[in-house]
């Protein structure tokens, strides 16, 4: 009985301390296991959702093929949209290289001011109020100048498909048409008809199809009845149609939240602070000079989620008195419901004239300004010349909203921006796309909507077209 | 005593190492089966351009001797040394007063390209689509066609940069990996 109890003693410890290591390892296994297919889900979920749907072919009067024949339409539609102060791309086509078109469906302000006006090389050829009409064009503007290459693609793509090559191969760039990222079209019509404008006509999708001469116009319903317009003049235009199977992809609006009251900014952190190499002149003080700054960056068109609406920017002065020697200092700037991001940075300076001021977002190009209220047509083309920035001591309001900020100089390397965008940062975003964590909407969420996506590809696909900080 | 001391001891620490040991070798066996994933959620740790061993990038044209106004075909060639390429940035460098760049096109069905007229160079920065899920291994592959029309007479000479201001010649691979190419050059006779 004694030896009994004393092995039951001795044995029961092994026992409990067994099963509980038997327990522990099927925990610890079995949440592994769960982890590990957690990650190779959401790896999958993350490829599903970059890839293109294809859309085959379609009787129309242009022919689609499904490939990759780059993403230059989204970098066109980035910046008509950025043109008409939108963020939604989707609402915006790009036509030739210097025609944006914007759809005026989903446009809130299209009840007004729609003039449904046709332009050629940045001049109106056409003006007319035609029934029905749900696009107009934007003179004057730039959408880039990269579409032949990408024409020249399709064309190849054509001709490796086993289809007939029209001749003068390369030179028939007309008949071909890079679309939304994944479609290469084939004008099956003749290439040149008849002077004519086309009218607009509703179209069945909210998804536009260039065409591929002068200006295309997108329809709204299932039968489209083009009837074109002669216009002296002109040169004809294949009226597009729309792809069966496409489907349009609303862009979310953001949450907006409340304008805080107090800008985190107004305390500012120096960060750099050369030595200047030029001697102030003598008669001069340096006294407490503010700058109160309001900035755009492009694709933030309205007020970011709570959490997102926040940027460190950094702001450097150079020019005036301080010769060739520049000064900096980091400030926190907050987004009201439009997008504008405002903050206060004082800087110990003479109070003078030929000051320059340089902006560089967390994710962005740096941007030289050298007047108080500058103002672009595109985005990313207001260029510095001679400054006539006089800063005053005191208060200096500085309305810098009229240009953009370019995204795409991605903190990538522990953190450090490099001055430049390239391939390195497109594929960073490529890698992180559909991602929502904070370390990844760190460095790729350049619109702020909380997920990085292919908005934020095409963001950096349009600064491809600056590339580099201005200094 | 002291042997129910040893039994309790041997039995705690027994299992512990035990445990331990399955642990390491169930890690070491999921990390080596998922390594394209791990890399893939991991961009933050590149960027540094890693030593050219194998890599290279080299001009070929298609004929060396030329005449003004015909279009010469210029072909740029890659070999990335086993790596997955998913993107590069090219800075073309020639005498714009006597050459020019008609075009660019890309070779590789699955890059897009853009290009960027600089004063002195222009650049070429090639990503892959994004519909296409893997990079690419370059062996000497013709990447990029360039047409250049010859303006004037005499030996041009086309060469591939190394950098330009902070743009620099290089191939990124798809875990964001940046490479520096050995570069190549070429010189054309225009009668």
């Amino acid at each position: 009985m004694v030896y009994s109890r004393r092995v039951s003693n001795k044995i029961a410890p092994i026992l409990s301390v067994s099963v509980l290591f038997v327990i522990g390892v099927v925990f610890v296994i079995g949440s592994l296991f769960i982890n590990s297919n957690k990650k190779i889900s959401t790896s999958t979920k993350a490829a599903e959702s970059t890839m293109c749907i294809p859309s085959g072919n379609v009787s129309y009067k242009w022919n689609v093929i499904t490939r990759d024949c780059g993403s230059n339409s989204l970098q066109t539609q980035a910046m008509c949209a950025e043109a008409y102060g939108d963020s939604i791309m989707n609402n915006y086509w790009c036509y030739g290289s210097g025609t944006c078109m914007e759809y005026a469906g989903s446009d809130p302000n299209a009840t007004s001011g729609f003039d449904n006006t046709l332009c050629k090389d940045g001049i109106k050829i056409y003006d007319a109020n035609v029934s029905g009409s749900k696009w107009h064009v934007l003179c004057n503007s730039s959408c880039g100048s990269n579409t032949a290459a990408i024409k020249v693609d399709c064309a190849q793509q054509f001709q490796a498909a086993g289809d007939s090559a029209p001749a003068g191969f390369f030179t028939a760039l007309g008949k071909y048409w890079c679309y939304d990222n994944n479609k290469c079209l084939q004008l099956t019509g003749d290439l040149c008809a008849p002077t004519a404008v086309p009218t607009a006509t509703p179209r069945p999708t909210s998804t536009p199809v260039p065409t591929a001469t002068t200006t295309p116009t997108p329809t709204r319903t299932p039968t489209p009845t083009p009837t074109p317009t002669t216009i002296p003049g002109a040169t004809a235009t294949p009226t597009p149609t729309s792809i069966p199977g496409t489907t349009s992809t609303p862009t979310p609006t953001p949450t907006k939240t409340p304008t805080p009251t107090a800008i985190p900014g107004t305390s500012a952190t120096p960060i750099v602070t050369p030595s200047s190499t030029t001697t102030p002149t003598p008669t001069s003080v340096a006294s407490s000079v503010t700058l109160n700054l309001k900035l755009k960056f492009l694709g933030v068109n309205s007020q970011p989620k709570t959490g997102l609406n926040s940027m460190t920017v950094k702001i450097s002065v150079q020019g005036g008195s301080l010769g060739s020697s520049t000064v900096s200092k980091a400030a926190a700037f907050t987004a009201d419901t439009s997008g504008i991001w405002t903050s206060s940075v004082a800087f110990n300076l003479t109070p003078g004239s030929g000051y320059t001021i340089l902006v560089k977002g967390p994710k962005h190009l740096q941007k030289k300004v050298c007047v108080a209220t500058p103002t672009e047509s595109t985005a990313g083309l207001y260029q510095c010349g001679n400054s006539t920035l006089t800063l005053n001591s005191g208060i200096n309001t500085l309305n810098f909203s009229g240009i953009s900020l370019l995204p795409g100089d991605l903190a990538i390397n522990n953190g450090s921006q490099r001055g430049v965008v390239d391939s390195l940062d497109l594929t960073t975003i490529r890698n992180l796309l559909s991602k929502t964590d904070s370390s990844s909407l760190n460095i790729a969420d350049l619109n702020l909507d909380g997920v990085v996506d292919t908005q934020d590809y095409s963001l950096v696909l349009y600064t491809l077209s600056i590339r580099n900080d201005e200094e | 005593m002291k042997k129910i001391y040893i039994i309790y001891t041997s039995v705690i620490v027994f299992p512990i190492v035990v445990l331990v040991g399955i642990i390491l070798a169930i890690n070491a066996y999921l990390t080596n089966k998922t390594p394209s994933t791990a890399a893939t959620s991991h961009v933050s740790q590149i960027s540094t351009p890693t030593p050219a061993t194998g890599l290279s990038m080299q001009l070929v044209p298609s004929g060396t001797e030329l005449k003004t106004g015909s279009p010469v075909h210029v072909q740029i060639s890659a070999a990335s040394a086993e790596h997955l390429i998913s993107g590069y940035d090219l800075i073309i460098s020639y005498d714009k007063t006597a050459l020019t760049l008609q075009s660019a096109i890309s070779l590789v069905p699955s890059f897009s390209l853009f290009k960027l007229e600089k004063p002195s160079a222009t650049t070429i920065t090639g990503v892959l689509s994004l519909g296409q899920k893997n990079g690419i291994v370059l062996n000497d592959t013709p990447i990029v066609n360039l047409i250049f029309i010859p303006k004037t007479k005499g030996t041009q000479s086309i060469q591939m940069s190394a950098s330009l201001g902070k743009l620099k010649t290089q191939l990124v691979d798809q875990e964001t990996r940046v490479f520096s190419p050995r570069l190549g050059n070429v010189t054309l006779a225009i009668h």
